[in-house]
């Protein structure tokens, strides 16, 4: 019976659905920041899963370690797209803003595959391979990594926003742009802040799912779209809307390629999208804002 | 409902809500036609809310809105300029990118007849008829003076001009009511005179006119009937004359 | 008061690019010997006719669609399926998938349109996105991932008009014609009220222009330019893949249309030839094109974002006054 398999689903659209969460996140926090999308998430998650590759496999590096290095590594390059492309740009437009993402995520692509080459490579699990029983369901131990990481981050995320002063200013900042920089807050740093923030956790994502499913130097773009696609399903910009849409999004691909048609999984995802988007234009979890008639 | 029927523009029980916010509340009025009205009231009486519930960019919760006695109950904003409704806007609204004439032609926008595949086409008719809408731009432009300025792009024009454009655009028309959203604001005292005097013209050309304005100097002076908005209820309405004496409306403005 | 005789006085000077252009594009099967660089040039008409609905829609709505590439490929799906599996004569397939392309961006503009920004973005992707997986996994109709082959080719009174030479009059012949008749239009009532949407709903709509049936009349025109080109496509290959029409295709499209300068039909065009003839200059290092390519591409949005276009004349205008 399918229905058994129902269990089987939820947990693999859960697990693919947290990393689609935490890309979701990165696409939020730089739009509240800055009012923009920007097309090279995806690249960060690529760089963080490539450049833990390389740092445990090329120079024999620990996990952790690895970890921390590939992620500071991907804050980089994130600060490196705010300040150059974006900082130099000499038009504020978003939409010029928005294209330059794309040429920059481009551009890391194809250096990507100058340096990492163009087939996919493997990383090695954080734990053992042997999965784990979980009633009739199986569940791998990465996957409960990857479940629990991203709880972990979410919630730091939460404490950040809520405790920090830092991350109280970057709310600000969101909130009110104008006032924020009335009241004396460094908005241009928050906005550094914000991008390094968001590329840590699509650096983040990348990790936790290159021991499944492999990565290589494109393959960041599918994940990114996921990603913009849950943000919107949660309501653009809201962060706990865009975890709550990851989750769903994640959950209604696996259910609809179990009980569905798995050839059809992400025309399906997408058409879900489509009607949400047409019956509620500010997503599920948006406020809906007052419109002129 | 005799006065109802002589009256250009009708407000009946009128109510505008933003959420909890009660924007208009239970306005009714009638405007005679041929006249030139002022609508005052402090910051956030719902002057600019009930210039908007008229042209239609608002839809208002209850009440009706009728002009020549017609309703414009579900009329849409774009065809109540159809029906001769124009107007102005607190911050200019002017498209960038345009030069000062195509600015004004925007104006002229409901009186072309041509369809779209003659223009596309460019048509014997498609070149008549701009043709005559160049000219009756440049006439236009003419009596608001900025006739020498057609070719500029709008960037270029001082507030003066952009507000003259704007006015000038509104009029192209021929309007059956004019709304004017704060005409005067940011002018100096001599532009503000030039503006009176336009206006004053206009209205011997007996175009009638709604005007929200702050400078009370210029409303006592020179408009016809004074409309008081307060917490978006209609306070008092009367002459100039009667209103400044009213108890009522130097209360409000005294308890700012 | 010169405002009729100055725009009327020098016709010439509006007639000059299109007389410019129509000579290059005369002579160009005369210099190009190469049929691969003529087949090029047919593409850059193509995406520029494409190129042209989007920059419309963009520059003027101020509405930016990532699904431009799908309508590209419906009208390529439509009128290839409709030849190859129906047997219906090219002419009739092409009418009837520019029908089809219609109305699908007619049901769709509605909700669509309704959708601001992200939103907006997010939705045409989505659709790219739908009719790529459909087209890979429809095999029956669509041949899937290997693409439908055997499409006839087209011709008109016994003259094959998918040779290399004839299609290439064929294209930029279309091109130039739409060109025309699109700045006609913006010179004229409904391109001023076309060009007065993107300033937001308050004014247009105080003006009397419905703001909605415009920017719907916008977005089938846009679809119904890129479904043309599609069609063309198709019959001038006699061969379709869907990796032809997926998300990368709309977003080049769009990037075609920035490059060239927002709102700016020859830019468009420009824009078109730059992007397509860029990987063949880079061609000799094949390995760093793609790098390359996202760095151009950053560098000129970065520094000329009014548009290359703009800021090549910019410069010559600079230059001839520096020698006059």
């Amino acid at each position: 019976m399918l229905f058994d398999q129902l269990p089987q689903f939820l947990l693999s659209g859960l697990t693919s659905g947290s990393i689609y969460a935490l890309v979701a996140v990165g696409f939020c926090i730089i739009h509240n920041a800055t009012g923009m999308v920007n097309f090279a998430q995806g690249e960060f998650v690529m760089l963080g899963a490539m450049i833990m590759i390389s740092l445990t496999q090329d120079l024999g590096l620990s996990l952790p370690a690895a970890f921390v290095l590939s992620i500071a590594g991907a804050m980089l390059v994130g600060l490196f797209l705010e300040r150059i492309p974006l900082g130099l740009a000499r038009s504020r437009h978003i939409l010029i803003l928005v294209l330059i993402t794309v040429g920059f995520s481009i551009a890391v692509r194809g250096a990507a595959s100058l340096f990492w080459g163009k087939t996919a490579r493997a990383l090695t699990s954080f734990s053992s391979e042997a999965p784990l029983l979980l009633g009739n369901a199986v569940i791998s131990r990465q996957a409960l990594w990857i479940l629990f990481l991203t709880m972990a981050a979410v919630t730091l995320l939460h404490v950040f926003f809520h405790r920090t002063p830092v991350g109280q200013a970057i709310r600000a900042v969101a909130d009110n742009r104008r006032g924020a920089v009335l009241v004396g807050i460094p908005v241009a740093r928050m906005v550094m802040v914000s991008f390094a923030l968001s590329a840590a956790l699509g650096a983040t994502a990348g990790i936790l799912i290159a021991p499944i499913t492999g990565m290589h130097y494109s393959a960041g773009v599918m994940l990114g779209l996921k990603g913009f696609a849950a943000a919107i399903l949660g309501g653009y910009g809201h962060v706990w809307g865009a975890v709550a849409g990851g989750l769903l999004l994640g959950v209604l691909e696996s259910l609809a390629a179990g009980f569905i048609s798995s050839a059809y999984k992400d025309a399906l995802a997408f058409l879900i999208l489509l009607c949400v988007l047409w019956v509620r234009p500010s997503g599920l979890f948006g406020q809906r804002t007052l419109k002129r008639v | 409902m005799a006065e109802a029927a002589s009256s250009l523009l009708v407000l009946r029980d009128v109510c505008l809500r933003f959420g909890g916010l009660q924007a208009l509340m239970d306005i009714s009025l009638h405007v005679p036609a041929g006249l030139w009205s002022a609508l005052i009231g402090p910051n956030g009486a719902g002057k600019t809310s009930m210039l908007n519930v008229i042209c239609g960019l608002y839809a208002p919760q209850a009440g009706d809105v009728l002009l020549e006695g017609r309703s414009l109950y579900g009329v849409p904003a774009y065809e109540r300029a159809v029906l001769g409704l124009a107007r102005t806007f607190q911050t200019v609204q002017l498209v960038q990118e345009m030069n000062v004439l195509d600015n004004l032609l925007l104006g002229l926008h409901t009186q072309g007849r041509v369809g779209v595949f003659g223009h596309l086409l460019r048509s014997s008719a498609s070149r008549r008829e701009e043709r005559k809408m160049q000219e009756k731009g440049l006439e236009l432009l003419a009596r608001f003076s900025l006739e020498t300025l057609w070719s500029r792009p709008v960037l270029e024009l001082s507030l003066w001009q952009r507000k003259l454009l704007e006015l000038s655009r509104a009029v192209a028309g021929d309007p059956k009511l004019l709304l004017l959203d704060e005409p005067m604001g940011g002018l100096t005292m001599a532009e503000r005179e030039s503006m009176a005097l336009l206006l004053q013209d206009l209205r011997g050309q007996g175009m009638s006119m709604i005007m929200v304005e702050h400078d009370m100097d210029m409303v006592m002076a020179h408009t016809d009937h004074v409309l008081v908005l307060h917490h978006g209820r209609l306070l008092a309405q009367g002459p100039p004359r009667e209103i400044q004496a009213d108890p009522q409306v130097i209360s409000a403005y005294l308890g700012e | 008061m010169s405002a009729g005789r100055t725009a009327a006085a020098r016709p010439w000077r509006r007639l000059l690019p299109y007389a410019i252009l129509a000579t290059a594009a005369a002579l160009t099967p005369f210099a190009v010997t190469d049929t691969y660089l003529l087949s090029l040039g047919s593409l850059i008409g193509l995406f520029a006719l494409a190129v042209t609905g989007l920059n419309l829609l963009i520059g003027m709505a101020g509405q930016v669609s990532l699904g431009q590439a799908a309508f590209f490929g419906l009208g390529a799906y439509a009128s290839g399926i409709l030849t190859v599996h129906h047997g219906l004569p090219v002419g009739l397939a092409i009418a009837a998938a520019l029908t089809l392309t219609g109305l699908v961006a007619l049901v769709l503009a509605a909700p669509t349109l309704k959708l601001e920004g992200h939103n907006l973005v997010m939705a045409t992707l989505g659709l790219n996105m739908i009719f790529t997986i459909v087209c890979i996994q429809w095999e029956s109709m669509t041949g899937g991932s290997s693409g439908l082959f055997g499409i006839p080719a087209m011709s008109l009174a016994g003259v094959n008009l998918s040779s290399d030479r004839n299609f290439f009059y064929l294209v930029w012949g279309v091109l130039l014609a739409v060109l025309w008749l699109c700045s006609n239009l913006l010179r004229t009532r409904p391109g001023r009220a076309l060009r007065s949407l993107h300033q937001g709903d308050l004014l247009p709509v105080s003006l009397g222009i419905p703001v909605v049936q415009y920017k719907i009349a916008l977005f089938v025109a846009a679809a119904l330019l890129a479904a043309l080109a599609g069609c063309l496509y198709a019959h001038y290959l006699q061969f379709i893949s869907p990796h032809s029409f997926d998300m990368f295709v709309s977003l080049q499209l769009v990037t075609m249309t920035a490059v060239g300068g927002l709102g700016n039909l020859w830019g468009g065009v420009f824009g078109a030839a730059f992007l397509l003839l860029l990987p063949e200059w880079l061609h000799a290092v094949p390995d760093v094109m793609p790098l390359l390519h996202g760095l151009i591409l950053m560098i000129v949005l970065m520094f000329c974002p009014r548009g290359l276009l703009p800021a090549l004349k910019n410069m010559a205008r600079k230059i001839w006054r520096g020698h006059g």
